[in-house]
């Protein structure tokens, strides 16, 4: 009970922009897409891009390692991240890495980034830039089925296509974001697909070709190429803000976030439709289907404790199966306390204690999000209990 | 030296060990390693009988194995199904490139040395999503999953990639493949002058800095990488030769030199790690040069 909370909301600054080693030091509480504004006229950008980058903090990013659509072909966060400035909890300022990636040693930075920030406070971080690519294609691709469009995912995949992007939308997204945003497809469309390929204008255009020729043995209803860059920036629109977009239909949403392996997205895409039938609530569906991160999206009211009951019920029906078909609690949102009582799904008592035994190399006491990601950790059942108490 | 043939034994092996236990995989240590005082009289743990392919998920792109598999006995089997991990079939680090390719994987993870892909195509700490290690007391834990993304818990099997198994023994590992067909021609260039000889000096600068270095090594370069700004040298066991702002170094051949590390901050910390998982400082002593 009690404790502080520490914002970096106002420590937003870019520190400094190296060009010419394609890196910069910016402050943990900027928002990831000020990194990428900061060098486009450079030709440069910051790869990782949630769909919460307008607001979402570098500082948050490193702390939940952030994934998003490019993920496929660019990677998570970690994967971009050269050096960080961290307080521990002791107080300390530990500055680790710098400008240049694999040194020698323990890659302590692989261990803090995505630990939620129980092993200190991120205050900075280098990180890599990657050059603008030189040509992108973005297809929009419309599916009378939802297995069409799964089968089409993988396919592409197993091809050896690794596109930049490879996004799917039911047709629950597709018709908030047909009300929001005025989003036209064909009628019967009960799935999208949004690709991108991007690279050599040579190499995108044989790529975005291949996956045509995949989408159309797949049925593909219709595919629509984005002629230019207002065409494409409305089609990530209506990808990115496909949940925000859901308020147009409940007054509640909330985004749960489990990963599968990419060949059972179809049976597991048949599984979460079959809970929200039996729960009697909404259903969206947007997944990052080339890696497998499934994001359901159940709208309800808020105002009926019921509902509530039946929202978190169900997400954790979905999760449960999530590892059951060989996949993982979490993606990309993390393990928070929400989750915690899930993370013997994945993890024995040995495996837990191991993860136990290197967050004690930066916490060995009770500062820093101490009742998150791990569970059994003394004086956090009071915690859990709360956070279940707002639920029901 | 022993030779287990399963997890088990392994497991075994290192709870009844009192003594100093040392992991290598042939009659002399890796060229990069240090082989510390304590090792002389340590139990050997070769992986020798411990390989094979445990599960590969074609579709999903995930290979599952254990760490004595040599890489190419992996590439190979990859290669049936159009899948690899994206390394080139030479080795810079390595006098006989195709030698290199005999290696088992858990020596390429523990040393975690550059490729000739890395900027194009990522490294070990890329590839790997998952782990069973062996601890310095015989448990066996797993870190990681086979899901391509996931960020259930901590990222242990970082801290294990490089690590030169001086905290546990890496016994089975999660990779994600990529495909062949996009498999990109690397862009590291040799030195006609030194084809054959065996660099002993692995240097990564800042791009701004890589010519400057090539040219201050001059004649011993063996190979470079513009794109990783990486280079294979041969230096002299005494020589040193220039170095750079932020750059890093490997080294052979140069005793408890090859890994040198001046940052209190991660000698501290390095310390600390190794207290909490080989207290008993069992596991490869003297690995990693500070302890």
């Amino acid at each position: 009970m009690g404790g502080v909370v520490i914002s970096t909301k106002k420590m937003s600054k870019i520190l400094e922009v190296d060009i010419e080693n394609r890196c910069l030091l910016a402050q943990a509480g900027i928002p990831n897409k000020r990194l990428s504004d900061a060098v486009k006229d450079r030709g440069l950008y910051f790869a990782p891009d949630p769909s919460s980058q307008s607001v979402s903090t570098i500082g948050g990013n490193i702390g939940e390692n952030a994934g998003g659509p490019h993920t496929l072909k660019y990677g998570v966060t970690v994967q971009h991240i050269l050096g960080i400035t961290m307080v521990d909890p002791t107080g300390e300022i530990l500055q680790l890495g710098g400008k240049l990636e694999g040194a020698p040693g323990y890659d302590f930075i692989g261990l803090i980034v995505g630990s939620e920030g129980t092993m200190g406070i991120v205050t900075e971080a280098w990180v890599k830039l990657n050059p603008i690519p030189k040509a992108v294609a973005t297809a929009l691709i419309s599916y009378r089925s939802v297995g069409d469009a799964t089968r089409t995912v993988a396919e592409i995949i197993a091809q050896g296509t690794i596109p930049a992007a490879l996004e799917m939308m039911d047709h629950g997204i597709l018709r908030a974001v047909r009300l929001a945003f005025g989003l036209d497809y064909p009628d019967g469309t009960l799935a999208m697909l949004l690709v991108e390929c991007d690279g050599e204008p040579e190499q995108v255009a044989h790529e975005m070709e291949a996956v045509q020729q995949v989408c159309r043995r797949n049925k593909a209803l219709d595919i629509r190429i984005a002629q230019d860059e207002t065409e494409r920036a409305k089609l990530w629109t209506a990808r990115k803000k496909g949940i925000g977009a859901m308020g147009r239909i409940a007054p509640s949403i909330v985004t749960h976030d489990g990963v599968i392996p990419r060949s059972k997205l179809p049976e597991m895409l048949e599984f979460v439709y079959d809970v929200a039938w039996r729960y009697q609530i909404g259903v969206a569906n947007l997944f990052h289907a080339g890696d497998g991160n499934l994001h359901p999206c159940f709208y309800f009211n808020d105002r009926d404790p019921e509902q509530v009951k039946k929202v978190v019920e169900a997400g954790e029906e979905i999760i449960r199966r999530c590892v059951e078909l060989g996949g993982s609690v979490s993606g990309e949102h993390g393990i928070g306390i929400e989750k915690i009582d899930l993370m013997s799904l994945m993890f024995s008592p040995e495996d837990l204690a191991l993860q136990a035994t290197a967050k004690r190399i930066f916490n060995d006491g009770e500062l820093c999000n101490p009742c998150k990601v791990l569970p059994n950790q003394k004086g956090c059942v009071e915690h859990r209990k709360r956070w279940r108490g707002t639920a029901w | 030296m022993v030779i287990p043939e399963s997890i088990e034994e392994i497991a075994s092996i290192l709870s009844e060990a009192r003594d100093t236990v040392n992991f290598h995989m042939r009659p002399q240590p890796h060229p990069f390693a240090i082989f510390g005082p304590g090792m002389a009289g340590a139990v050997g743990i070769s992986l020798s009988s411990y390989t094979g392919i445990i599960e590969h998920d074609v579709s999903d792109q995930v290979v599952v194995v254990r760490a004595g598999t040599s890489l190419n006995e992996l590439q190979a089997e990859l290669a049936k199904v159009g899948q690899c991990l994206p390394l080139p079939r030479f080795d810079p680090a390595c006098e006989l490139a195709t030698a290199s390719i005999h290696e088992p994987l858990i020596d390429k993870i523990a040393f975690n040395l550059p490729h000739g892909l890395h900027s194009q195509c990522g490294s070990w700490r890329d590839w790997i999503i998952g782990m069973r290690i062996v601890q310095s007391d015989g448990t066996i834990a797993k870190c990681g999953s086979k899901a391509v993304k996931n960020v259930a818990g901590f990222d242990v099997q970082k801290l294990m990639i490089g690590a030169r198994n001086s905290l546990g023994l890496i016994a089975d590992v999660t990779f994600k493949t990529f495909p062949l067909e996009a498999l990109p021609v690397p862009e590291v260039q040799f030195s006609t002058t030194m084809i054959g000889r065996s660099p002993n000096w692995i240097h990564r600068v800042l791009p701004t800095d890589f010519a400057a270095a090539l040219r201050s090594h001059g004649l011993r370069v063996i190979a470079f990488d513009k794109p990783s700004s990486t280079m294979w040298v041969e230096a002299g066991p005494n020589e040193n030769l220039r170095r750079f702002k932020g750059d890093w170094v490997l080294r052979a051949g140069c005793g408890k030199r090859n890994l040198e590390f001046t940052d209190p901050t991660v000698i501290q910390l390095m310390k600390r790690t190794k207290e909490l998982f080989d207290p008993s400082h069992k596991l490869n002593p003297g690995a990693m040069g500070i302890f």
